[in-house]
């Protein structure tokens, strides 16, 4: 790989800007987040191209291609690609070409789909909003604030460190990154985090309960009551593992919330639940 | 109609993909805030925007692909609560619907936004990578204005009062219906993110919350957080997740 190192830490420091700002801004289904890559290289191809029109019409087609992947932990990726074209640029004889460039960014992004998302949408995120939404939803604004500041700051410290150690790593160690420990923990970790607070979750934000009650000759027969004292939150816990349960068999998320809707609605009017 | 002409604009800003819109736009509970801003009351719409926002726990859109409309149930949901009026469970139920037809305008706009690769290969092909990049920044948001400002500026104009009469018009029955979905919905949210955390090893946990929770009755989150964090970290340095690790593989 090339020793010249033509871009600065301020062309690199923007490039991550503008992948962190533009990365879902023209989303779409043909090629996803191709555009944003292409974005956040114009400056890099100017700046390692200069004048030579062709390398940068060659470049901003390479970079064209389809490309998907997680915008916070994946920005791994795009940091790891502005070495490569530089690499590429400086020395094309040292072993990087478009193709390779290609080739490493399709091979990753997948994986760090995955990764990304179980840990951003499935862990982080829910974590922050189950701690401040208790709050916004006693009437305190300053909990629908403190998830803005708590997701936006991640995000952002997320986004930009990946990038940057991305740009660093560049092709080889992003591979040892992935295949390295580290990962591993960091998921382990926060799964028994997420697990312990879900089961909670349950608990505090799912409200259904059985309200039948019958009418015997000397007494009320108290189904709630009597249900609540063996396992309390038991219809919370039963409905959620429905749900989770139709989910597993393959059933679309739409499906189970139009399930769960007439469940509620058709309890509800009949008094069963409430 | 200035509040219209907010709402539209929240509407703009609320459906324009970025994490510079997402946090405090997008999220039913800080979308509820602005609603309620624009209605005279930001604590009610902070407090429904929230509970609405309870369902969508496990939301997530990989590579596109949408459950129901996080954007629109928030934004349209809190709007609905306030204008007719409703109790907070109520309006959760309502939010779902609506989410579903949002789930339309977010197909659209995936596809819709399509064209703009396309031309961007033409402005490739002569190196223009400034052109690229602003139709990148401009590109998605012109069609956000288009398919998401425009109706909610329609819908804040006229639907109010047809809103209102139409929860006048609800029978007892349904209401009850509809308090006990609203109730039960967030059991969807929670589903989603079992669905997305369960692992066989980690399974001790969620018991371990749920009891804790269900027979004592405390649910500060943050205190589940913190013991589930020292739990992480002990369990780690006994070497946890690596057993496992062999034991799966």
């Amino acid at each position: 790989m090339a020793e010249a190192k033509v871009l600065t830490k301020k062309d690199v420091q923007k490039a991550a800007l503008t992948w962190f700002v533009s990365s879902h801004m023209t989303y779409n289904y043909q090629r996803l987040q191709a555009g944003a890559m292409t974005s956040m290289l114009g400056p890099v191809f100017q700046k390692l191209y200069g004048d030579n029109k062709e390398k940068i019409i060659e470049g901003c087609q390479r970079q064209m291609l389809y490309f998907n992947t997680e915008p916070r932990w994946g920005a791994i990726i795009p940091g790891m690609v502005v070495a490569l074209e530089e690499a590429y640029a400086t020395d094309p004889e040292g072993g990087v070409d478009g193709g390779l460039i290609t080739e490493i960014k399709t091979a990753l992004m997948g994986p760090l789909a995955g990764i990304g998302d179980t840990v951003w949408a499935g862990l982080m995120k829910p974590i922050f909003l189950s701690i401040t939404l208790a709050w916004a939803m006693q009437g305190m604004i300053a909990g629908a604030w403190a998830y803005w500041l708590l997701a936006f700051g991640f995000d952002f410290g997320i986004t930009y460190y990946m990038f940057m150690r991305g740009y660093k790593l560049g092709a080889d160690s992003v591979d040892r990154f992935l295949e390295g420990g580290f990962v591993k923990t960091v998921t382990t970790a926060i799964g028994i985090v997420g697990m312990f607070c879900l089961g909670a979750m349950i608990v505090k934000y799912v409200g259904i309960s059985a309200v039948l009650q019958i009418e015997m000759t000397t007494t009320t027969l108290d189904f709630g009551a009597i249900l609540n004292k063996i396992v309390p939150s038991f219809v919370p816990l039963m409905m959620t593992l429905l749900a989770y349960w139709m989910q597993v068999k393959g059933k679309k998320v739409t499906t189970v919330l139009l399930v769960l809707f007439l469940i509620g609605f058709i309890g509800g009017a009949i008094g069963f639940l409430g | 109609m200035v509040q219209a002409l907010l709402m539209a604009l929240l509407a703009l800003l609320n459906g324009i993909q970025g994490p510079c819109h997402w946090y405090m736009f997008r999220e039913p509970v800080m979308a509820g805030f602005w609603v309620g801003l624009i209605y005279g009351d930001p604590v009610q719409g902070t407090i429904i925007g929230a509970t609405i926002n309870v369902s969508y726990l496990g939301w997530i859109s990989a590579g596109g692909a949408n459950a129901s409309d996080l954007y629109w149930a928030g934004l349209l949901g809190t709007f609905v609560a306030i204008k007719g009026g409703m109790s907070l469970d109520t309006a959760v139920a309502f939010a779902v619907p609506i989410g579903l037809l949002g789930n339309y305008v977010h197909v659209a706009y995936m596809t819709l936004a399509s064209i703009w690769p396309t031309r961007m290969d033409v402005l490739a092909a002569k190196g223009d990578w400034k052109g690229i990049r602003t139709l990148q920044f401009l590109g998605g948001p012109a069609l956000v204005l288009l398919l998401r400002a425009v109706p909610v500026f329609l819908i804040a104009l006229y639907g109010g009062d047809l809103i209102q009469q139409f929860i006048d018009f609800l029978p007892t029955w349904a209401m009850n219906g509809l308090a006990a979905t609203g109730k039960l919905l967030p059991a969807l949210g929670m589903s989603m993110l079992l669905k997305f955390m369960y692992k066989k090893e980690l399974l001790p946990f969620f018991i371990l919350g749920f009891a804790i929770a269900a027979y004592t009755g405390l649910t500060d989150l943050l205190m589940f957080a913190c013991v589930g964090g020292c739990l992480a970290f002990i369990l780690i340095k006994l070497g946890f997740g690596r057993d496992a690790e062999k034991g799966v593989e």
